[in-house]
């Protein structure tokens, strides 16, 4: 993908678009201006269908009868809220043709209190902060399509992560680049994992701080700074590596997405 | 106390029956000792002198064994020793007679008892004729084991002084018995009692730890539990159904408040959200890099007014006792993360150094809001430290509390703090570390959710210091 290589911050969008192409995707949600937002904003990264429904229960007859690629649960809603709606979902039965096991992301206003994100959890991949942010409500759906489709083809998730010469070894944990051994503290190893994971995706700021400060239950104020600290780290670690290993139009592997966060460039078609 | 109450009642009616017996006994014994002083005075008073002497002190040592002979103890003129401690030998004893006037013969004595048993002696040498004596008996005459009480009338005739009288405590093995049945009695209702009283006791403790844990969840937010178990009538149970009203009325306040708290988070989100997502789209398709520029700068302002606006609903969340999932928070690993979270971003470049010594503590609370109060006045103490300065974070356990203590190097707290500090918004530019006016308040109001406290105080070099206290609720 030499384009996006090229033009990685323009192109951000269209490698979001490479993953969620021709996708279907469910919106619950009460409010139009929300809902439509949704709606728009997975549009925009190809999806070809989006269904919008407003009550819980309209939510649930329509899982039970398609296979969406994603869904999008409000938690308040008139009628059947979101939580209800997510275990009826699970419930259902586990045919082809029902949703029962389709990503599902819960739409909350509880970003900074994790306890309480933990507990709207249970049986939900993930979650989208309100007020929606598009980007941030994009980057979140295309992470669980792609760690869907990785399931789908590999199998279990190894704790080896690999994005052509870069590679991580969660587990010891190690970072290597091209044979030269780069050392890292343990919270910007897990930001640097977190956008190999997703290499050649935007990572929203939100979503590195779900993965790396998971043993955090809050969200103190100067979050955003700390994880920019984390990834000028990761930076400076990676630059020796970078400049002996890559050619110059695929460095810094880091970049940086204005308004959602960091994205680590694809370089799986890249040989030593 | 009813136990206590029944044994005083029991002494009581055996301390007034052994009365009553003991009245009953002497009365009997004075009356006879009379009619025996009379049968003396009518027999011999008319005697000529020296023979009525003869006669009386010939008669007095044979008297007990007469008067037993007449009740058929034992045969007429048997010759045995009376049976000092049988019960027919206190039944009528002339105990004694002597010469009443020393200077004729002093040692003239006579009766069934030697003079040298007779306690009081010299006493009763010198009783009027016609009163009425008490006396004691020494141990080993009446009876082998114990001194005995007796009682008589004092008889003169002619030169010769009698005592007649006997033994008082003719009902003694009666008594004994009132006193048995007493003791039996009393030991039955003590331990009666006693059992009572560790029931009822337990019982006690029992309710007044149910009611006790439900006030402390109440306390904590958790309006679910109720006082059960406490009875159904007494004060008790009046408690609990006085409890359990307020509880329910503290449910129903709770319940009204997250209901408006969530209807204003859900109508002040959408316009909020409208604009967030006008600006999102200007910044994407404006038409200049300036006007796309500014149009961040709205949004970044928008951002922190929807933060604010959450902080001031999450402030009033937890002044109100919302409920929050409590569970063990382990405090040194709370300020271990906060402390390397603010070393590696917000500090990072300025030279503050953070030093910690951390005694391992666990509390019970809200893993969630005891991080916020932290990272508050970390947050806080390096925003307001300078260049270079070192900020001390020590956690330490004092008695059943767990106190930790944030000191700084910058320049203290202001003088107008305390004017605002406590109340909903706290106006002030240290106050302000959270970003947005409710830093203060909010650990405040955090502390108070968990029974603990926020203190202040300066430091020598006139830095600020910051003190939580928690009580301990996990023991170590």
């Amino acid at each position: 993908m030499p384009d996006l290589l090229d033009h990685p911050v323009q192109d951000a969008l269209e490698a979001l678009r490479t993953v969620c192409i021709g996708r279907h995707g469910l919106i619950l949600e009460d409010d139009p201006l929300t809902a439509a937002r949704g709606r728009e904003g997975l549009l925009a990264i190809g999806f070809s269908r989006v269904d919008v429904v407003a009550l819980g229960e309209r939510a649930v007859q329509a899982a039970g009868r398609k296979r969406y690629d994603v869904l999008l649960l409000d938690r308040m809603n008139p009628g059947l809220d979101g939580l209800e709606a997510l275990s009826r979902i699970r419930a259902l039965p586990d045919r082809p043709d029902s949703s029962r096991r389709s990503p599902i992301l819960m739409l909350t206003a509880l970003g900074g209190d994790r306890s309480r994100v933990e507990g709207l959890l249970q049986g939900a991949d993930d979650y989208v902060p309100k007020p929606v942010s598009i980007v941030e409500l994009q980057a979140r759906v295309a992470a669980q399509i792609r760690r869907t489709t990785w399931t789908a083809s590999r199998g279990a998730p190894t704790p080896l992560l690999s994005n052509g010469p870069l590679i991580i070894d969660t587990q010891i944990p190690s970072v290597a680049l091209g044979g030269c051994d780069i050392r890292l503290p343990p919270r910007s190893l897990g930001v640097l994992a977190e956008l190999i994971r997703f290499a050649g995706q935007p990572v929203s700021k939100t979503m590195l701080w779900d993965r790396a400060w998971s043993d955090w239950a809050s969200q103190p104020d100067e979050w955003q700074d700390t994880i920019d600290v984390a990834v000028r780290r990761v930076r400076r670690s990676l630059e020796e590596a970078e400049i002996a290993v890559l050619p110059p139009q695929l460095r810094p592997v880091v970049l940086t997405i204005p308004r959602v966060g960091y994205m680590a460039r694809d370089l799986t078609s890249f040989v030593v | 106390m009813l136990g206590l109450f029944a044994l005083s009642v029991m002494f009581c009616a055996v301390v007034a029956t052994d009365g009553w017996l003991r009245k009953l006994s002497e009365d009997q014994m004075l009356e006879i000792a009379r009619r025996d002083a009379a049968m003396f005075r009518s027999r011999y008073a008319s005697l000529p002198e020296p023979r009525r002497t003869d006669a009386l002190f010939l008669a007095i040592p044979a008297f007990a064994l007469q008067a037993r002979a007449a009740r058929g103890d034992i045969g007429a003129g048997q010759s045995a020793p009376p049976d000092p401690c049988g019960a027919a030998d206190r039944d009528r004893t002339v105990v004694a007679a002597w010469f009443a006037d020393p200077v004729v013969n002093s040692a003239g004595f006579t009766g069934p008892l030697p003079a040298s048993d007779i306690v009081d002696w010299p006493r009763l040498r010198q009783a009027l004729p016609g009163s009425r004596v008490r006396f004691t008996v020494a141990a080993g005459t009446a009876c082998n084991l114990t001194k005995t009480e007796a009682i008589g009338v004092v008889e003169r005739i002619g030169g010769v002084q009698l005592i007649v009288g006997g033994l008082v405590d003719r009902e003694n093995a009666v008594r004994a018995r009132v006193w048995i049945t007493g003791a039996v009695a009393a030991a039955l209702i003590g331990a009666a009692g006693g059992l009572a009283v560790v029931l009822v006791t337990r019982q006690t403790a029992f309710r007044v730890r149910e009611l006790s844990n439900v006030l402390a969840r109440a306390g904590q937010g958790d309006f679910e539990a109720r006082a059960a178990n406490v009875g159904t009538h007494g004060e008790f149970a009046i408690l609990g159904v006085r409890i359990n009203d307020a509880i329910d009325r503290l449910a129903a306040q709770n319940r009204g408040l997250r209901e408006i708290a969530a209807r204003i988070a859900h109508d002040f989100q959408r316009p909020l959200t409208l604009a967030q997502f006008k600006l999102e789209d200007m910044a994407r398709i404006g038409p200049t890099a300036e006007a796309r520029a500014s149009v961040e700068a709205a949004s970044a302002a928008l951002d922190e007014l929807s933060r604010g606006f959450r902080a001031y609903l999450e402030l009033g969340e937890i002044s109100g006792g919302m409920l929050r999932v409590f569970g063990p928070v382990d405090l040194s690993a709370a300020l271990a993360r906060a402390a390397e979270f603010y070393a590696d971003g917000p500090a990072e470049g300025r030279g503050i150094r953070l030093e910690l010594s951390l005694v391992p503590s666990q509390v019970l609370g809200s893993a969630a809001l005891i991080e916020r109060a932290i990272s508050n006045l970390i947050s806080n103490a390096v925003k307001f430290s300078p260049d270079g300065g070192r900020i001390c974070v020590d956690l330490v356990r004092a008695g059943t509390t767990v106190m930790l203590e944030i000191r700084d190097e910058g320049t203290g707290w202001p003088a107008d703090l305390d004017a605002s500090l406590g109340t909903f918004g706290v106006r002030s530019e240290r106050a302000e570390g959270g970003g947005h006016g409710v830093g203060l308040a909010s650990v405040i109001a955090i502390m108070a959710h968990h029974g603990g406290r926020f203190e202040r105080g300066s430091a020598p070099n006139g830095g600020a210091v910051a003190r939580l206290v928690w009580p301990l609720t996990i023991e170590p």
